[in-house]
Parts: structure tokens; sequence; C-alpha cells
């Protein structure tokens, strides 16, 4: 893969992850809420979630499957974003540690 | 409209000059760190300036290089970079009312430009006298160059200071900035478990395995504190 193309999509990712929350708030009208949040953040999980499985190898692609799973059904039950996103790398780490 | 206009706060440039310039010179040092390490891994001036200036994460930055040297697929860039993006969401998320007061193009530029740091000083901003959208406007616009120039720097200078890419410096400064920004929004007792947590994690961690010992201090820290808080 070229570096352009890296930049691109690199680009594209933080451009995305910066105003996806934005965005959403556009079609709910309701800025800063955890419905919004949630929104936003489905779209990026569930790409991550498959592009952990087809980036990785198969003894990495677990941990981020599970890692993922955690994550969502954290955000699911609680709403909170952060605890989410801690979930995610925490869960994902000790999961890379242990492998 | 009006609930609109009272997050409107125009604070001029002295404060967040003030509150922004220890970032700032944090941000051209670190910068130009990536620059030299990008002039290393053979990108051009115009690649090193197009990261920092459309990316601009130095997170993302840092790991284009790695993954580049790499050879690394399309898949195997596009999960980093989403991994490494996510925590944007919650930044924008929480400044909502914040970008919400501000007219269209600032707004937009705003959001392109926040940063971990930005959050920061932002954040405590709103805790200290509420929602400021002109500060945390005027806090990306002085950062986002710092960075961006930072980076120039880094690269046309990569052959006078080439040890500036394996500088230690920043094994100490990265941590004291976030604690620096993190500090002054944390309630005593939060903080005093979340400092209890790290350091009980870092230790169990350099016992057991050195690697993952600071992510799962960072990560296990805040998540107590959440926990406390309620």
């Amino acid at each position: 893969m070229s570096l352009g193309w890296a930049l691109v999509i690199a680009g594209l990712f933080t451009a995305l992850s910066r105003t996806l929350p934005l965005l959403a708030a556009r079609q709910t009208k309701q800025l800063a809420t955890a419905q919004s949040a949630w929104f936003a953040a489905l779209p990026v999980a569930v790409l991550s979630a498959l592009a952990v499985q087809s980036a990785l190898g198969a003894h990495l692609a677990w941990p981020g499957g599970v890692a993922l799973v955690a994550a969502l059904a954290v955000a699911w039950f609680t709403r909170n974003l952060l605890l989410c996103l801690v979930t995610a790398f925490v869960i994902f780490g000790a999961l890379l540690s242990a492998v | 409209m009006r609930a609109r206009r009272e997050h409107e706060i125009s604070s001029g440039w002295r404060e967040p000059i003030a509150d922004a310039w220890p970032v700032c010179t944090f941000y051209i040092v670190f910068g130009a760190t990536f620059g030299v390490m990008a002039h290393a891994a053979g990108w051009s001036f115009a690649a090193v300036a197009a990261a920092s200036g459309l990316v601009y994460s130095g997170a993302a930055q840092f790991a284009l290089i790695g993954l580049e040297q790499q050879g690394a697929g399309v898949a195997a860039v596009a999960t980093t970079l989403a991994v490494l993006s996510l925590r944007h969401l919650t930044f924008t998320t929480a400044l909502g009312r914040e970008l919400a007061a501000l007219d269209p193009l600032p707004r937009w530029l705003t959001t392109l430009g926040l940063t971990d740091e930005a959050f920061g000083l932002a954040a405590v901003r709103q805790k200290r006298v509420g929602p400021d959208a002109w500060y945390l406007a005027r806090v990306a616009a002085l950062l986002w160059p710092s960075w961006s120039v930072g980076s120039w720097a880094g690269w046309l200078l990569a052959g006078a200071v080439p040890a500036l890419g394996a500088s230690g410096t920043f094994q100490i400064a990265f941590p004291a900035l976030f604690i620096g920004l993190a500090t002054p929004l944390a309630r005593a007792g939060n903080l005093r478990v979340a400092l209890a947590a790290a350091a009980a994690v870092w230790l169990l961690g350099t016992v057991a395995a050195e690697g993952p010992a600071l992510i799962l201090a960072v990560a296990v820290a805040p998540l107590l504190a959440l926990w406390r808080r309620s």
C-alpha cells in the first residue's frame, strides 16, 4: 500500500472520528447526548471489527473480536462511550499479552 | 438561539494563549520528532506536511510510519487507524455545547482540530467557567499550526538533530502532559483511587510482564475512578 493511500485513509478516519458525533447530532437534534455518541461510534466499531477479522493473523483476530464485542456490550448497557473505549483497550491489551 | 448564545463566551486571545502555550511548545518539539522520524523513513516533505495538516493526530502519524515501513496492507492500516481514532468521538461529543455555539465554518474547523490536549484544556475551562465556544476555537487554532510547524522543522533539520527521534524525553514528557491536563478535572477522591490503582497495576505488571503494564495501568485507573464516581 502506497504512503499516499495510507495518508488518505488516515485523514479520512481521523476526520470521521472527529465529526461523526456532530453529524449524528444534526440528525437527532440532540448534541452531546449518549445516544448521539453511540450512534456515531457504531459504524466505526463495526468497521473496526471487520478490519480486525481480516487484517490480523488468526492469533490476534480473536482478541480483537472479543474486545470489540465486550466494548459494544458495555456501550449498550451503560451508554458510556469512555467506558466502552477503556473496556476495549483493557481487554485487547490483556488478551494480547496472554497469547 | 438564546441557549446557543449562552455558550458563546468571547474570552479573547489572552487566556487561550496563556493556557495553551505549554502545549504549543510541546507540540513543536513532539512534531519535530515526527518530522525527524518521517525523514528517516524516507517520507517527502509534502507527505509530512500532508500528514500533519490533514491527519493531525500524533498517534496516527507515528503509527503510519511503522505501518508504512512494514508494508502493511489496507486492512491493517484501516484497523489501526480506526482504533486509534475512536477516542476522538468522545471529544466531539463531550464538547458538543461549545461546538454548537460556533458558526458553521469555525465549528467544523475546530472539530477537525480537536486533539487530546485541546480537549483537556477545553474540559478544564468548561469546569471552571462553563462552556466557552471561542476559547475552544482559539486553543485549536493555536495548537494545529504548532504541530505542523514542528513537523516541518523536524523534517528540515533532520540531518542536524539525528538523535531527536530517539530522545527518551518523551517517555516522561508525554505522560506528564496528560497528568497536567487531567488533574484539574479530577476530584480528590477519584484522583487518589486512580493513582493507587495505576500504581498497583503498574507494580503487578512489572513483575508479571513489562510490556502491557503501562497500558493496563492507564486503563484500569480511570475505570476505577468512574466506578467510584457512580
